[in-house]
């Protein structure tokens, strides 16, 4: 079956090839896409020659090229956001046109809209995919004053929190460690400040983010449910700027600006939380000891070496710290990636990245306790990656590479520090792992109406030694263990992940979109909380664990309205996992180092219909989305084998975005969020036993919490701009939750203290109505 | 170990949620049919092993259990048998004298239970059990007061021997048991100190009230089955607070009754240790 896969999609690649050595005569047209003001690559942007309706999209770095005859041209390049631009061309040889384009101004009114600018989302072969720039984002109302991307994403059909205050979110009823989050390519492993409730992406670092969401690029792969792409800023490459705020919670402030005008550009981030600063105040010992906080730090450099080669350098660094006399624990992320881009000719690009990334947590007892410890983990990844983009001709547009990760984790090691201190040190074996994949992937325009994606991910998984393997019997004992020495494979796991879709294009203004998609993911989470926390551990596939396999199928109706400021998308799919994993009722995950036998393995499927109504321009912008969907689980050992919702089964997911624009300085922000209450287990009867009342808890997930809905607005005011003054100054207030909702977060069932074989039902909420206010300066 | 580092992160989690509240709410709750509830134990030596049997009720009855009376039941070891005798005073109750029976470390118990009338459609269950020898030897406690979490604490000195042991530690104080309740019992695993030599591990808090200078306090450790020790993490999971950072999703401990019924029948040998309180600041040991 997998050879007649490759076989198949081998030939397609081969046919395309002939059809591009048969046309005529074409020249190339080809260049970057560029912001005028901060010389940003714009990824994505449509470049569109009307005469032979032809176009192409900007590739992730701003790289465009199109082959077409030679002939007078109206050349139109578009991007959200941006004035689009009309060219007229006369093309008698190839040509390098790079483009610059301006941010849009906000008094745009609607009758200015071109027709045919923006219908990008019926003529892009792609679907189920939402980008995002954080123009847009920092337009929501914002939680506690922090503009927070992944929580911008919560409001996307086919997008849900997997617990208020999460930075977890599930995407089409997976789980939190079935996302893919890229920050310039290097992973980030846990995406969330302070447990979750901030995500780790600093506002003023990113300029877009991207979800995929299932229907992934042949060029990623490694996880079930989506991928998100977050772009850090390259640096204004033409002069020089600074970005800050203080807010309620923390304070940022940004520097960017030419090493060389046009040439080089840097980019600075921080970020930094402040409540400690305040506690250090206290004249309290029990106060002031205590330190609080967190940081980002993002940075960017971008140098163009010449007009073929083009080197980037960024990195994060992010911390979370709590510590007092009586208890510390820290965790972090840092990513590092360098990056080269080549253009080796006018229609092949190519990247080539070197990308490392690291989560490690750490806590345990201060020095001074004589009970005291110290417990440590980490994940770490080196990535080689290399992409080349092909634009073959007017038709076809090749895509194809390769990619090694070797994964190191480090599950975690107990050391006793205290003198009465019990363990010396207790530690789990390291796990090695090389993930590697090679893709090849093709845009085929077909005909004015039909086009075809389709692409081939060919994923390899390397167990690598030294470790030992625990072997089990049905009832998951342990019967013996192998112990691998040296540090080479001693197991392989392999899968072909075909990607397909189609599109067809009713009209100007209207297509038909089908997909199918199979992922593999090689690598997991040992979570069996619904929201997740930094002790969580990542684990591989092994000889006792299969990787979880998950194919999609979706099909979608997009319609624009004529002039392109109304945009409408209908999506349904299907997706079902093999090999899905789930834990045992009161799984031991932490420093387990017979992790495997708390796993239980079956299958997953869910479905689901998503609604997505967006007005773009004018005044009044925002979105409406609708999202109908179920997920579920049948895993041998959980719940007597039979089927339940997942954790992120909730079926009706709403969410209404609006903003609108009361005068250039002042911007009114609204948010509406509504969603099925979570699937829960509750008691359905009690025992006694030992002298305690106890549940007698039903099947997994009966039950569910009630619905959740929130209101949440925000003033967005620029304060005049002194004359001659460059700074830029701007106010925001936001309100979480207008009305007060009493959102439960969880409900306990509670033996009351004070009357005998009583019990009661206790629900807790996280927020009630919470405003903010931030100060924000642009200069 | 593992328990102490997630209490430690739950505190953590209080301190950080500065805006949750809780309050009390009313939840219509579904009952599900009822099931036999069986508390067993089997001792060796001057201890009389007894069994409750009481049935399940609504979440929200707020009623003492249900006591299942004129029920029938045996045990035996393969070679022998006895019978359970009602106790009188306590509904629900059934007991062997001391001078009866005395369980044996390494025998397999199995208990019948026979009912009057059926519950959950059965009228039969049936259980077994083994009683582990008792490996702990206590040579000496230490009492301190810990002003950091304003609790006593009780610390074991004691050898833990080389193999898997599961651990048993319950409190009496002036012969009143303490730790009366799931939540108070302490169970541990000697997987992070096994074969080592225990220089006052922490295996009880009592509460500041709970315990005086003056007072006669008693430390009981058993030998449990690893099936036990499990039973009742689970229930203590299940009876601890959840939230959605760390708790995984609630379920039924695994029990050890058959025909559906909930419970657990066990066996296990203690040994004490006795001592008076001093008054003192420092840590008291007692030898």
């Amino acid at each position: 079956m997998r050879n007649r896969c490759l076989i198949i999609f081998l030939c397609l690649i081969i046919a395309s090839v002939e059809l591009h050595a048969q046309t005529t005569k074409l020249f190339t047209i080809d260049g970057q896409i560029k912001d005028q003001s901060s010389g940003e690559s714009l990824a994505g942007a449509t470049v569109y020659v009307q005469e032979p309706s032809s176009g192409t999209i900007s590739n992730a770095y701003g790289f465009y090229s199109l082959s077409i005859p030679a002939g007078i041209y109206h050349v139109q390049i578009s991007y959200i956001g941006y004035q689009s631009k009309l060219i007229l061309l006369p093309l008698v040889s190839d040509t390098t046109l790079n483009i610059r384009l301006n941010i849009q101004q906000s008094q745009l009114r609607e009758v200015e809209i071109k027709s045919g600018e923006s219908h990008e989302n019926i003529v892009r072969p792609l679907m189920s995919v939402h980008k995002m720039e954080m123009s847009s984002i920092e337009k929501i109302p914002s939680f506690l004053g922090e503009v927070d991307l992944v929580k911008a994403l919560e409001l996307l059909p086919g997008v849900k929190f997997v617990a208020e205050g999460s930075s977890g979110f599930s995407v089409r009823g997976g789980g939190s460690d079935q996302n893919l989050m890229l920050l310039d390519e290097a992973t980030v492993y846990n995406a969330g400040h302070l447990m979750g409730f901030f995500s780790v992406f600093n506002s003023d670092a990113v300029t877009s983010v991207t979800l995929y969401k299932g229907d992934l690029p042949p060029a990623y792969g490694g996880r079930l449910s989506s991928l998100v792409e977050v772009r850090m800023k390259e640096g204004n490459a033409r002069s020089y700027h600074a970005n800050g705020g203080i807010g309620l919670i923390s304070s940022r402030l940004q520097f960017e600006g030419p090493i060389k005008k046009d040439k080089s550009s840097f980019m600075i981030s921080g970020r930094r939380t402040y409540a400690d600063l305040f506690l250090r105040l206290s004249s309290n010992k029990k106060i002031n000891s205590n330190r609080l906080y967190f940081y980002d730090l993002n940075t960017k450099l971008n140098l163009s070496i010449n007009k073929n080669n083009h080197l980037f350098l960024s990195g994060y660094f992010g911390k979370d710290v709590f510590k007092n006399d009586f208890f510390q624990m820290n965790w972090g992320n840092s990513t590092g990636t360098l990056r080269w881009n080549h253009l080796f000719s006018k229609k092949l690009f190519a990247n080539v990245s070197f990308v490392v990334s690291q989560f490690n947590y750490n806590l345990g007892l201060p020095a001074t306790n004589p009970r005291a410890f110290s417990w440590q983990s980490s994940l770490s990844d080196k990535n080689f990656r290399s992409s080349f983009d092909w634009f073959l001709n007017p038709k076809n547009k090749l895509n194809f590479g390769f990619s090694v990760i070797h994964h190191d984790f480090f599950p975690g090691k107990i050391i006793g520090t205290g003198q009465e201190s019990v363990i010396d040190e207790y530690r789990l074996p390291d796990n090695y792992a090389l993930e590697s994949a090679f893709y090849i992937g093709n845009e085929q325009k077909v005909t004015g109406h039909l086009t075809l994606k389709y692409g081939l991910r060919v994923s390899i998984f390397n167990n690598l030694g030294p470790a030992t393997i625990y072997h089990f019997d049905t009832a998951y004992s342990i019967t013996d263990s192998v112990v691998k020495n040296g540090s080479g494979i001693y197991h392989t796991y392999w899968s072909l992940e075909p990607r397909m879709g189609i599109i067809y294009q009713l009209n100007g203004i209207s297509s038909l979109k089908a997909s199918y998609t199979r992922n593999v993911q090689y690598i997991q989470k040992a979570q069996n909380s619904t929201a997740g926390n930094p002790l969580d551990i990542w684990f591989p596939a092994n000889p006792n664990i299969k990787p979880q396999i998950g194919d999609q199928v979706a099909l979608g109706y997009y319609r624009d309205s004529p002039k392109g400021n109304f945009e409408t998308s209908l999506e349904t799919y299907y997706k079902w996992t093999k090999n899905a994993i789930d834990f045992k009722d009161h799984a031991d995950l932490l420093l387990n180092k017979y992790l495997d036998s708390e796993l239980r393995i079956g299958r997953a499927y869910g479905y689901g219909i998503e609604f997505m109504l967006k007005k773009k321009q004018g005044k009044l912008s925002g979105w409406l989305s609708y999202t109908y969907s179920r997920s579920f689980r049948q895993i041998a050992g959980i719940n007597a084998g039979k089927i339940y919702p997942a954790p992120y089964d909730r079926p009706n997911d709403l969410s209404l975005v609006l903003n609108f624009e009361l005068n250039p300085r002042l911007n009114l922000g609204l948010t509406w969020v509504y969603l099925t209450g979570q699937a829960v287990t509750f008691p359905e009867s009690r025992f006694v036993y030992g002298g305690s009342i106890l549940p007698v808890y039903s099947s997994r997930n009966a039950f569910r919490l009630p619905d959740y809905h929130r209101l949440d607005l925000s003033l967005n005011w620029k304060l005049k701009q002194k004359k001659g003054k460059k700074i830029a100054q701007s106010l925001n207030f936001s309100i979480y939750n207008v009305y007060n909702r009493k959102n439960p977060w969880v409900i306990n069932f509670e033996n009351d203290p004070d009357v005998p074989n009583s019990t009661y039902a206790e629900m807790t909420y996280l927020f009630g109505i919470l405003p903010t206010v931030t100060y924000n300066f642009h200069f | 170990m593992k328990k102490h580092l997630l209490h430690i992160s739950l505190l953590f989690l209080s301190l950080l949620v500065l805006a949750s509240c809780t309050e009390r709410m009313s939840i219509d709750l579904p009952t599900a049919n009822q099931k036999l509830v069986v508390e067993g134990y089997l001792f060796p030596g001057d201890s009389s092993s007894w069994i409750r049997l009481t049935t399940t009720s609504a979440y929200f009855a707020n009623q003492p259990p249900h006591a299942v009376l004129n029920a029938s039941l045996g045990l035996d070891d393969g070679h022998e048998s006895w019978v359970f005798h009602p106790l009188a005073q306590k509904p629900g109750y059934y007991f062997i004298n001391a001078n009866e029976f005395t369980a044996l470390p390494g025998k397999i118990y199995h208990l019948n239970i026979q009912l009057s009338s059926p519950i959950g459609n059965e009228t039969h269950f049936e259980s077994q059990t083994t009683m582990p020898p008792l490996r702990i030897h206590i040579d000496s406690i230490g009492i301190q007061y810990a002003p950091d979490i304003k609790n006593w604490v009780i610390r074991l000195y004691a050898r833990d021997s080389v193999g898997k042991d599961f651990y048993l530690f319950n409190s009496r104080v002036n012969d009143r048991l303490i730790t009366d309740s799931i939540p108070r019992k302490s169970v541990r695993s000697d997987e992070f100190f096994d074969g080592r030599y225990l220089h006052g591990l922490i295996v009880q808090v009592l509460n500041k009230d709970e315990l005086h200078p003056g007072d006669l306090y008693q430390l009981d450790a058993s030998n449990i089955t690893e099936a036990y020790y499990n039973y009742i993490q689970g229930l203590q999971l299940e009876i601890g607070n959840k939230n959605p950072l760390f708790s995984g999703p609630p379920a039924n401990a695994q029990g050890n009754i058959s025909g559906g019924a909930l419970g657990f029948f066990t066996a296990f040998a203690t040994t004490s240790f006795r001592v008076k309180l001093q008054a003192s600041k420092s840590i008291n040991k007692y030898n």
